[in-house]
């Protein structure tokens, strides 16, 4: 090998561990291949007169191909049940069913806790908001 | 679409860290017969690059032209036009100046074989082996150090400006690099682009190391020796111990200032060195010149390194310091204290190394420095931060045995055989008369590159062990262990010379094949200990599912929040929290850190309490206070990690969930 050829060899080298590095990286930013996961939030406000929705956040990912079962409980009784088909979006917008709204009218306390499961499969999820009564 | 950006971060790194640095090196060389070896040349290209693209863009800050795609581009294209330009009119003018074989010698690297370049080739696809499978498997960006630096990266590119950092944790030369490659490629910060910018400079950085072994070895052991040293550096500081810091994990971890300081400072000392042999070997105009030119090289690596990383430039100082006070000392020694011949030597150095330009490079970089940008170190608050007696534990000092890791023991081992037997040839030279005599007569200037070689090395190895294991002796208050990292690199070039004392001194008694037997023993150790760091160091798996959580909440959070709102994460158990700023750019301080648990507890000074209180006791009298003071209405943390008193108390919902983080919102105000 010349010093010529070597210093090509020195560049070829660099360039492919610098374009290695650089797809593995990508590919794990944008989570192609991996396992995916759900994140739930509420979307807005915390009292019931502000007609909360909730949105349904979702990964990249390869098998999201599913409904998510929303459980909402009040004080440890599920109140109302939604189903949420997130397999084509990677978010969805979910308004309170009027069971909830209903329940939480029928509440002889000025706020309470509204805990709100998210079934996916195995995985559960749960978010819980203080709702204050007018 | 992956190539396409990867085709961009291709051509931006090209832009900004090879052309304006190849051009600029074109101009100053600008004589054929001073072109130098390929390797030089591409090392010197990157770091002039680094260099101009640094003094560019801050000329272009203060003359408030913003800092876009179309600016910064334009702006390199145009320097390396002009560049070219000026070197076709100059190499029109001057005449060349004939090359003599002995300065040949001195400044290509001439005599390497096919073979050497062959096995050169071999070490050195090793060492970027073992780096980028180790970098690979945590190139998501989520280690703490980077998320800080491309936030200043970010926001220059973002702004238009260069940042104000309003603390000395941070210097501009760390992030103009990347801001830079940021604008050009509009590639996003958080990406692979980082940690690939770090990857080509540390790589490029082996080659410097590989440059300073081959001219220490020629000033301090023989010009001989400098080829093969050379290349058993490559495998010292390049493959053996190659995962451990600074190497592999500071590339990883996005420790920007050690990695770009780890090769700016081998290239500023090569430089010197090199001028330096140029001066001493010998006494042609071609010589002089290209002195001046290699110790114009010098200053302008010292000062790219002072704007680019405080540890390093204040290590260079120590080093430099060590070796102009050691190399007057022993000359004065063995010049018997005959101040005659001690003093006109060193003037004839100096004038060389302060000529006009660089007298007059100096005084341009003094006045960017005190009155247009100063370095951010450069106040009285940081400055005595770094130098007093150290009280801090992390401050006073580790042991021998904690350096000899450090440095690798294989490494720290043979580095102390190099000194002793250094130390016993400058003993036995000094002790002798006729020995001394002979040694000047054989080499003109031999005795000065010589000595200048083993002090500098000698002293620089020196050094840094003093500041590691006796920072108080030298008044250094900085944590130990990041200065006991730089060990290996002074450390590598000694082991490789030892390596070839061995060798040599055992080839003159034994067969060839006993010698070959027996370097193959004494590298097979370095191998077996250098690459066991490799299964110590593997990394556990790095949670992308966790960083990419956190980025997603990230985004979230920046949809809800309000500009005056406040957020607060943990840093101790949140995957990739110090890049959550990165998604809402609302200033380096939001979101507030709960830092590690440890650091609230500071016996040297008191330590802000409301980021840990306000997790801990979300609902206690002095959470609830510090909640109202800081404006935080958001808290990110990690599922069962501090949580339970969140989903107890009334005051907070939650609001996002997921397996690896989740954000409470308080509710009541």
């Amino acid at each position: 090998m010349t010093e010529k050829r070597f210093i090509l060899f020195i560049y070829a080298i660099i360039i492919l561990a610098v374009g290695w590095v650089f797809i593995v990286a990508q590919g794990m930013i944008d989570g192609k291949g991996t396992k995916g996961y759900t994140m739930v939030s509420f979307s807005s406000g915390s009292s019931k007169a502000s007609a909360d929705s909730l949105m349904v956040a979702v990964s990249n990912q390869t098998d999201i191909t599913q409904h998510y079962g929303i459980e909402y409980e009040i004080d440890g009784i599920i109140v109302a049940t939604t189903q949420t088909d997130v397999s084509s979006r990677s978010t969805v917008t979910v308004n309170p069913p009027d069971e909830l709204m209903e329940a939480l009218d029928r509440l002889p306390v000025q706020s309470a806790m509204v805990r709100i499961t998210f079934v996916a499969g195995k995985q559960k999820e749960q978010l819980h908001k203080v709702i204050t009564t007018e | 679409m992956m190539y396409l950006l990867m085709g961009k971060l291709f051509i931006a790194i090209g832009i900004v860290l090879v052309l304006p640095g190849y051009f600029l090196l074109s101009l100053i060389i600008n004589k054929k017969e001073q072109e130098p070896a390929l390797v030089e040349k591409m090392v010197l290209s990157v770091g002039l690059s680094i260099f101009v693209v640094d003094f560019l863009l801050i000329s272009l800050h203060l003359l408030k032209i913003p800092i876009t795609q179309l600016s910064v581009s334009a702006t390199i294209l145009l320097f390396a036009v002009l560049c070219e330009a000026l070197s076709y009119w100059s190499s029109r003018r001057l005449a060349t100046t004939a090359l003599a074989d002995s300065d040949r010698v001195v400044h290509t690297l001439l005599g390497f074989t096919k073979q050497q370049w062959s096995a050169f080739a071999v070490l050195f696809l090793l060492a970027v082996l073992l780096r980028t499978v180790f970098v690979v498997q945590g190139s998501i960006p989520q280690t703490t150090d980077l998320g800080h630096h491309m936030y200043w990266a970010k926001l220059m590119a973002t702004t238009g400006s260069l940042p104000d950092y309003g603390m000395p944790d941070f210097i501009i030369g760390e992030h103009i690099i990347f801001g830079a490659v940021g604008v050009i490629s509009q590639i996003d910060f958080i990406s692979a682009m980082p940690v690939a910018i770090l990857l080509v400079i540390h790589l490029v950085s082996l080659l410097a190391m590989f440059l300073l072994s081959y001219r220490i070895a020629s000033l301090a052991v023989s010009e001989k020796s400098a080829g093969y040293v050379g290349l058993l550096s490559v495998a010292t500081y390049g493959v053996f111990y190659a995962i451990s810091s600074p190497q592999a994990k500071f590339v990883s971890g996005g420790v920007i200032g050690n990695i770009m300081g780890n090769f700016l400072m081998p290239l500023a000392a090569y430089c010197l060195l090199t001028g330096l042999q140029l001066v001493w070997r010998s006494k042609s105009d071609w010589s002089t010149l290209t002195a001046r030119f290699f110790f114009f090289l010098f200053f302008i690596f010292s000062a790219t390194l002072a704007y680019t990383h405080h540890l390093t430039t204040f290590v260079f100082l120590f080093s430099m310091a060590t070796f102009i006070i050691g190399f007057i000392i022993v000359d004065l020694l063995f010049n018997r204290f005959d101040l005659r011949t001690t003093v006109p030597s060193m003037v004839n150095i100096f004038k060389e190394l302060f000529s006009k330009w660089n007298l007059l490079f100096i005084a341009a970089v003094a006045v960017l420095a005190l009155f247009f940008y100063p370095p951010s170190y450069l106040n009285p608050s940081a400055i005595d931060t770094a130098v007093g007696t150290p009280v801090k534990e992390t401050r006073t000092g580790i042991s021998l045995s904690s350096l000899a890791l450090t440095a690798g023991p294989w490494r720290f081992f043979y580095s102390l055989v190099a000194v002793m037997v250094m130390a016993a040839y400058m003993a036995q030279r000094f002790f002798s008369k006729k020995i001394t005599a002979k040694w000047d007569a054989e080499d003109v200037g031999g005795r000065y590159t010589r000595l200048a070689g083993i002090i500098f090395i000698v002293g620089w190895f020196g050094i840094i062990l003093l500041m590691s294991n006796q920072p108080s002796l030298l008044k250094v208050d900085i944590p130990t262990a990041r200065i006991a990292n730089y060990i290996s690199l002074p450390a590598s070039i000694l082991s490789a010379i030892a390596i070839y004392y061995l060798w040599n001194a055992v080839s003159a008694y034994v067969s060839r094949m006993a010698a070959g037997l027996f370097m193959v023993a004494l590298v097979g150790t370095g191998f077996v200990s250098g690459l066991t760091d490799v299964s110590d160091s593997a990394r556990q798996d790095v949670d992308a599912n966790a960083t990419r959580q956190t980025y997603q909440a990230s985004r979230y959070i920046n949809e809800i929040a309000g500009a005056d709102e406040m957020i607060l994460k943990d840093h101790n158990y949140v995957a990739a929290d110090a890049w959550i700023k990165l998604f809402l750019m609302r200033g380096y301080r939001n979101p507030l850190s709960r830092s590690l648990l440890k650091r609230y507890n500071d016996p040297t000074k008191d330590r802000e309490t409301c980021t840990l209180e306000m997790i801990v006791e979300p609902d206690g009298d002095f959470g609830r206070q510090c909640y109202q003071e800081t404006q935080v209405r958001y808290v990110m943390l990690k599922p069962g990690y501090d949580t339970a008193q969140f989903e107890r108390s009334e005051n907070f919902s939650k609001i996002l969930a997921a397996p690896d983080i989740v954000i409470y919102k308080r509710t009541n105000e």
